[in-house]
């Protein structure tokens, strides 16, 4: 084999580049923008009898704002899932700052109890939140133990039941992106706050919680991200009244047999997802970045 | 030194089996501008970050104005460091960094930008105030370091390497202006390098750190002309360094017999010879004259003569051991003497300029 390395250097630059180019932009344009385009095609289309007919309507999006019970949803949707963000990611923040300030087999440790979660089966999971929060579930029991009754329908099959499984179960994507973020902060900033007579309490003020902002900022919009699209979660423990955007948009899908409908409703979940992404990068300090 | 601000005693500290410190006596007055000088592992910075509480000692004592600071957290110390990467905070301005001290000491905010903007005209840098660290070049951080050490007015600001990153004109730039500023708000500082130039030039005294133990400690002139031992002598620039053995020893004088004949040197106070022992005697090659060799008591031949501009360099062997070489700098302008290379040369020197060393 005697190929001139200039030679097949030049031609994979000539012709790989462009091909490469190519197959990185193809997938996801066909994964990502042909989906979203063949949604927003339906989404303004109409049911007719069994058949999907495409019309130039706006109708369906009318009726999500105009139908109280829709409306209703998705605010209820927007603030569950607020409080899942809010909450994982308050919790989330102490338990990555005790990951980043332990040392050795002790950070090792933490980071494995904590990222098991993320290796079980979602469904598992869900089923095992059951068994604690269900009627007769070990949270009631305790509750009974201690003399506090008449609580037993408080976490079970309804928008709570929600908001406690989906918290739970996303604390790890709250977790991680704040101690990547805290892991960053080099040591010689924290000894300069130290050395020039700031507190700890000061410089975890200062210093440490402005420099995270960009991991809070992540773990924010990952649980708010997750908890949105969740169906499954509101499917299997929400009860009668758990509706969620997720699960109104899988009944019209899969039971309705509204496809447009639920296209519109999925345009708007997705929007609401930009948005709140957008609005992340927005509101994060720039020189924190 | 007139008295000691901070003293360290006896300092050790190993990690697991290696010993880093072996038993550091060092004492930094007031108003003094001291530079550890060693290689990178010797265990320099290791002292920076114990006196500024970094690390502990694993034993030994460091005191503060007679109190012991074994135990005193970083940030009750009286010191502020300078670190190597300038640890600057990316997320405030200049001026923010600069008033960190006097934000984190509670003083009013309208005083702190006073005293920010009087800190940054102190390092020159007028004007940068609401800029950040990441618009700044290498040079500048530098110096944003620098007045964010000095408006907490510490007693003693700690210096790590703080200008390893610069490039070589940058660096002679920041040492004079280092050295002017240190004599202008009337601060001591403990200067970390691993560069003899910047050591000679900045120090009023340097301590050079070798493998965890103090080599000497001494002023700049003392450690280039009458160094405690080999590894000294020949740590600054070049130095001739001639064997021989001790002829006669007296208070003041040592009479030494060298290849290339006998001279007569100081004797140190601790000198430690006696006659027939052998000794090493250091001159440095510009305070070494070449005269005429029928009169002169030392002499050798000329191996060559190096012409390198405004100095040449001129090698002289010893008649009896070729082995023993000279060298000799002269003013290439000087005259009155021809060198022809293998000609017989006369050496001479000022008794005072050699220093007898323990071989």
């Amino acid at each position: 084999m005697n190929v001139n390395p200039d030679k097949s250097e030049r031609i994979v630059r000539q012709f790989g580049r462009p091909l490469f180019y190519c197959f990185v932009f193809a997938v996801p344009l066909l994964l990502i923008a042909a989906p979203f385009a063949s949604f927003l095609a339906i989404s303004v289309g109409e049911v007719k009898g069994s058949d999907i007919v495409m019309s130039l309507t706006l109708k369906n999006f009318v009726r999500i704002v105009e139908d109280p019970l829709y409306f209703q949803v998705v605010w209820k949707t927007i603030s569950l899932c607020l409080g899942v963000s809010i909450v994982t990611t308050c919790l989330g923040y102490p338990i990555a700052y005790l990951i980043a300030i332990s040392t050795h087999s002790i950070r090792y440790a933490l980071i494995c109890i904590f990222s098991i979660p993320l290796l079980m089966n979602y469904v598992i999971k869900i089923y095992a939140m059951r068994s604690i929060l269900g009627g007769s579930g070990v949270l009631n029991k305790f509750l009974e133990i201690i003399g506090i009754s008449g609580l037993s329908n408080l976490f079970v099959f309804n928008l709570n039941a929600v908001f406690l499984v989906l918290a739970s179960i996303l604390l790890p994507f709250a977790i991680f992106p704040i101690f990547i973020a805290l892991e960053r902060i080099p040591n010689s900033l924290l000894h300069a706050a130290a050395d020039l007579g700031a507190s700890r309490f000061f410089t975890f003020t200062r210093i440490i919680l402005p420099l995270s902002m960009p991991g809070v900022a992540v773990a924010f919009s990952f649980t708010f991200v997750l908890a949105i699209g969740d169906f499954i979660t509101p499917q299997m423990v929400g009860g009668p009244t758990g509706f969620t955007l997720g699960r109104v948009i899988y009944s019209q899908f899969g039971l309705a047999f509204n496809w447009p409908f639920g296209a519109a409703l999925s345009i708007v979940l997705m929007t609401i997802v930009m948005v709140t992404i957008a609005l992340t990068v927005f509101v994060t300090p720039r020189r924190a970045r | 030194m007139a008295s000691s601000l901070v003293k360290l005693r006896k300092i050790v500290k190993t990690y697991g089996a290696i010993k880093v410190l072996d038993g550091i006596d060092l004492d930094i007055g007031n108003d003094e501008f001291v530079v550890v000088l060693g290689p990178s592992g010797s265990g320099k910075t290791t002292i920076l970050r114990m006196i500024g509480g970094f690390t502990q000692p694993s034993s030994g004592e460091i005191e503060f104005d007679g109190m012991s600071l074994n135990g005193v957290p970083i940030n009750k110390r009286p010191f502020n460091t300078v670190f190597q990467d300038y640890a600057l905070f990316p997320h405030m301005t200049v001026a923010d960094n600069v008033g960190f001290g006097l934000r984190v000491r509670g003083v009013a905010s309208a005083q702190i930008t006073a005293e920010a903007a009087n800190a940054l005209s102190l390092v020159e840098l007028k004007g940068f105030a609401d800029r950040y660290p990441a618009q700044l070049s290498g040079g500048q951080r530098q110096r944003v370091a620098l007045a964010r050490a000095i408006i907490c007015k510490p007693r003693l600001i700690l210096l790590d390497e703080p200008l390893a990153a610069l490039d070589a004109s940058l660096r002679r730039q920041m040492q004079t202006f280092l050295k002017d500023l240190q004599r202008e708000i009337k601060t001591s500082f403990l200067f970390i390098t691993h560069d003899q130039e910047e050591a000679i030039t900045m120090a009023d005294r340097i301590v050079i750190v070798d493998r965890g133990v103090i080599c000497q400690t001494a002023t700049p002139r003392q450690m280039y002309y009458q160094p405690d031992n080999l590894l000294v002598a020949t740590f600054f620039g070049d130095n001739n360094l001639i064997r021989g053995t001790a002829a006669e020893v007296s208070e003041k004088w040592v009479v030494v017999e060298t290849p290339f004949g006998t001279c007569r040197v100081q004797a140190p106070e601790t000198l430690w010879a006696t006659v027939k022992d052998p000794l090493c005697i250091a001159v440095r090659p510009e305070n070494v004259t070449l005269v005429a060799a029928d009169a002169a008591p030392l002499k050798g031949r000329v191996v060559s003569v190096e012409f390198t501009g405004p100095i040449s360099v001129i090698k002289v062997e010893s008649h009896s051991d070729p082995a023993a070489v000279l060298n000799v700098k002269c003013l290439s302008a000087a005259k009155g003497m021809e060198l022809a290379i293998g000609g017989d040369v006369g050496i001479s020197w000022q008794s005072e300029d050699a220093w007898p060393l323990h071989p």
